[in-house]
């Protein structure tokens, strides 16, 4: 059973950040930094010259300025791309940002393989992992430019550190009801009893694909669970297709280590044990390529992946 | 000035007491630094910043607590090691109870062994990691800009501090921003942790430096209160840029061991060290 609607046009997830941050711009405590990239972060898209403040190539500075605004009480915005935030600032995102609490939102673009011709330095697929371990912080991983979008606008009014994990790639596009969007719910993309897919960011759409072609030529029916929400996590619809399906697949554009298959463990492991394996990146760096199918492809991420890792599990 | 010289002598004075008192207490912390910082704190809490104390508020929606005008000029202790010294201001300045002095680094103490941000006690940052502190301020400056405070912001900045990169990031971004409202206090002590700075990491012009990145630079004997009160006056009269004092002043200073020696960076005195200490300082 599917419950979700696909948009005739693709969008970057950048671009569901821009469009949010544009709205943002009504909202007068709202204050938006940058590094060097607003344009390519689409932070650029922010409307008022006096409130959006470029740092340089400064991002540790960056980060620490963030903290200093959001307590005076403002809600600051620091976007760059996900291989300098978190990376290249952890100490000031740990001690300026969580450890004061302060109202400070971190946009990671370009996150994942999503930049894949500039290859290695460019792309970030630890961030999860290490955004996840901090106190405070919120951990959110859209799976599309709409939802993007809706967690922007939604992260704006939320108080506290969150992280917001976007792209560059142009992906697959999603229609989303924004009045009944719960942020901190995994979101059932699709209902089947056989085997749960577990998944976040971009991930999602390759997901759905492998699921159709594996009830289609398979008759091996996936429930989709998009955990769009890394930290907090909700434990109980996890644990509930878990205990449906008792098998399951985390897919994702991370690091097996510590993104969500850490995440999905944990809670499993102390609630409900499941059969449970991944699709991510299998403790290896990213490389250039000329598009990112061509890398999901070259490090197991596409949808033959996802399908033969399921029939495996069911076997 | 509102206070006499004599007057802020005998403040500077307690604080230096209360810093040796409190970290013999706690067994552990940074002396050396904090006592040569004594009479710029004395100056800056008694004389050049607004800070009032209000009825009980919560600053924001987190619902942190805060006792202070939300106008207020805020302090920075980037170099945050050195905070028994601004402990020791604020409990001069009755914002900590003085019967806290005991509880230095203790389980469950506001007094932890870096600052902690908590606005009942006046501590304004969480600091430990070096570097950051800069840049935090840098925030509340712009911020006092864009949303046209009168707030100003003073920043206390370690001479070994100064080998973190960030501090220069903090440097270009005061200058691009005009951030007037903004004064960074370099305490040049010439020591740090394992060493003296010089054997350490040069930081050879350090004055030619700043200015070179558009400061305006005024420097001083940081433990001489004419010194000191002239450089805040020129830092509040210069527009269009922001100010760093560079401060020399003497690690350890009024207490002759302690004085000049970076042995006493991060080591504190034992009992018959801290009786004949407090004796030097009572003379």
């Amino acid at each position: 059973m599917e419950k979700y609607k696909i948009k005739k046009e693709k969008k970057a997830l950048r671009d569901g950040f821009g469009d949010a941050i544009s709205e943002l711009t009504d909202d007068p405590n709202v204050v938006v930094l940058t590094a060097d990239l607003g344009d390519s972060v689409k932070a650029s898209e922010f409307g008022d010259n006096s409130r959006y403040i470029e740092c340089g190539i400064s991002e540790q500075n960056m980060i620490s300025v963030a903290s200093g605004i959001a307590l005076t009480g403002k809600k600051v915005f620091a976007t760059s791309f996900a291989c300098f935030i978190p990376y290249r600032v952890l100490d000031q995102v740990r001690m300026s940002v969580c450890s004061q609490n302060a109202n400070v939102k971190l946009i990671g673009s370009h996150s994942g393989l999503s930049y894949s011709d500039d290859g290695v330095g460019i792309q970030a697929l630890e961030d999860i992992a290490i955004m996840r371990s901090l106190p405070n912080m919120k951990v959110y991983v859209p799976s599309s430019a709409t939802e993007a979008y809706i967690m922007t606008m939604k992260a704006a009014n939320e108080y506290g550190p969150i992280y917001i994990r976007t792209g560059r790639e142009k992906e697959v596009d999603f229609e989303i009801d924004f009045k009944n969007y719960e942020i901190n719910k995994a979101k059932v993309i699709r209902e089947g009893n056989d085997v749960v897919i577990y998944t976040c960011g971009a991930m999602l759409s390759e997901c759905i694909e492998a699921a159709e072609i594996l009830s289609v030529e398979n008759s091996i029916e996936c429930s989709i669970l998009n955990v769009s929400s890394i930290k907090p996590i909700d434990t109980e619809t996890i644990i509930e297709y878990a205990n449906k399906c008792k098998k399951g697949i985390v897919v994702e554009e991370h690091q097996k280590f510590g993104g969500l298959f850490g995440a999905i463990s944990e809670v499993l492991i102390v609630n409900e044990p499941i059969k449970l394996d991944v699709i991510a990146i299998q403790d290896k760096f990213g490389q250039s390529g000329r598009s990112v199918l061509e890398l999901r492809k070259y490090y197991g991420l596409s949808k033959e992946n996802i399908i033969e890792k399921v029939i495996n599990i069911c076997k | 000035m509102n206070h006499s010289l004599e007057e802020l002598k005998t403040i500077s004075n307690n604080i230096r007491k209360n810093i040796l008192t409190m970290t013999t207490n706690a067994k552990s912390g940074h002396v050396a630094g904090a006592m040569g910082i004594a009479d710029i704190m004395t100056y800056l809490y008694f004389e050049e910043m607004q800070i009032e104390k209000v009825s009980e508020y919560f600053d924001n929606d987190i619902q942190r607590k805060s006792v202070f005008n939300t106008n207020r000029d805020r302090f920075v202790l980037s170099a945050a090691h050195m905070v028994p010294a601004l402990y020791s201001v604020l409990i001069e300045k009755g914002f900590i109870d003085k019967t806290e002095i005991d509880n230095l680094r203790k389980f469950g103490s506001k007094l932890q062994g870096h600052t902690a941000i908590d606005l009942t006690i006046g501590v304004e940052t969480t600091g430990g990691s070096l570097g950051q502190g800069v840049g935090i301020a840098s925030g509340f400056a712009i911020s006092s800009k864009i949303f046209k405070s009168e707030s100003r912001i003073y920043c206390i900045l370690g001479d070994g501090e100064s080998n973190e990169g960030s501090v220069w990031e903090a440097s270009m971004f005061g200058n691009k921003y005009r951030l007037d409202n903004l004064v960074f206090i370099l305490d040049k002590n010439n020591i740090q942790l394992s060493n003296f700075t010089e054997n350490i990491m040069p930081m050879d012009s350090i004055c030619d430096k700043w200015k070179s990145f558009g400061w305006n630079v005024i420097e001083i004997d940081g433990n001489n209160f004419d010194d000191i009160s002239k450089a805040f006056y020129l830092a509040r009269e210069t527009k269009g840029k922001p100010s760093i004092i560079i401060a020399n002043t003497i690690p350890g200073k009024g207490v002759s061991f302690l004085e000049n020696n970076y042995i006493w960076h991060g080591k504190v005195l034992n009992e018959d060290e801290l009786k004949e200490a407090l004796i030097e300082l009572d003379k």
